[in-house]
């Protein structure tokens, strides 16, 4: 079925057209602005290291002014650059998990962060008893008995990634709050 | 960190990831600022790993209630787009955008509609959230203004 297949019924017959020419092309809202924006949606793909020129032309600006804004966005700790011939670039890990925790920290006060944790992890655990293992790397995507499809497996696991994540920001966000606390920790 | 899952064996566990919270809200923030939308809700309660858009309703005909976009982005690349009409009538008309490990189609595939139905049929998707976006974006837009063709 085609996307633009309408039943002849859905609009009454005096219903006016609505005025379209608010609407920006999808490529101009998600691919235009300045080109400190352009450069930071394409930065924060970068999983691996990747060469300036393609960084360039992945954000439509030319060469040279995306070496200058990579060297500005690696001194504020965004991007990481790899030394060598050519030098090249990658999101910095680190910095954009720091960046949560004090997101985090913001958002909920310290008692607020300890019951997120709670929760999160009583999921994990049930994912745990679900799978009977501990990491959900040991997951076999096939189920040999049928029950669950690929998709569905994969769906799991990838949620049960997300929370192991959530899990260990709260952690880190819940001892940042208590430097000198030296109060139990929970596993996380 | 899991690397780009692209060439890798796709029933592999190691190889799936955990939602790209910076991609996500990068999303989020590009479609805030298009008129298509009246609200963008990031990691809303109901769908905690997801960014989703509602679409203006000025924009459709009175018969359909809510339309909106759902959107998660993993840190292997891997994605789910899922569109949605609820119509005043009780019905719905949905279509989805995937990439990831799949029995039935290959890892890039377009769930049909009017129920996003399985199996779907196998796509060939851009590796830039932008790109793959763009596309939905374009292919949504057509419809939307179909209704008043």
């Amino acid at each position: 079925m085609d996307l633009t297949d309408i039943p002849d019924d859905v609009r009454e017959p005096n219903e006016e057209p609505p005025d379209f020419t608010d609407w920006d092309t999808p490529e101009e809202v998600l691919k235009g602005g300045p080109t400190r924006e352009r450069l930071l949606g394409v930065i924060l793909q970068l999983r691996t290291p990747t060469k300036v020129a393609g960084i360039a032309a992945q954000a439509n600006c030319d060469t040279e002014t995306a070496r200058d804004y990579l060297e500005w966005f690696t001194s504020m700790g965004m991007t990481r650059e790899i030394p060598g011939r050519p030098v090249r670039y990658e999101r910095n890990e680190s910095y954009l998990r720091w960046r949560r925790i004090e997101r985090i920290r913001e958002q909920y006060s310290d008692s607020e962060i300890v019951e997120e944790l709670k929760e999160t992890m009583a999921q994990l655990e049930e994912y745990r008893a679900r799978f009977d293992t501990s990491s959900p790397d040991d997951v076999s995507l096939v189920d040999e008995s049928g029950e669950s499809s690929v998709e569905e497996l994969w769906e799991a696991v990838s949620e049960w990634k997300t929370l192991e994540q959530r899990a260990e920001l709260l952690d880190a966000a819940r001892q940042n709050g208590h430097p000198s606390s030296g109060g139990a920790r929970v596993d996380a | 960190m899991p690397k780009d899952r692209s060439d890798d064996d796709d029933t592999v566990a190691e190889n799936v990831g955990g939602i790209d919270t910076e991609v996500l809200e990068q999303i989020g923030q590009h479609l805030r600022q298009s008129h298509r939308f009246s609200e963008i809700v990031f990691q809303p309660e109901y769908a905690p790993s997801s960014v989703v858009a509602e679409y203006d309703t000025g924009y459709f005909p009175a018969a359909i209630d809510r339309a909106y976009l759902q959107i998660r982005w993993y840190e292997t690349n891997d994605f789910n787009v899922h569109y949605s009409e609820q119509y005043t009538d009780g019905d719905q008309w949905e279509c989805r955008w995937d990439r990831h490990p799949n029995s039935h189609n290959t890892h890039s595939h377009f769930h049909p509609p009017p129920n996003a139905t399985t199996p779907g049929t196998d796509a060939d998707y851009a590796r830039d959230w932008r790109d793959v976006l763009s596309r939905v974006l374009e292919d949504l837009d057509d419809r939307i203004k179909a209704f008043w063709a």
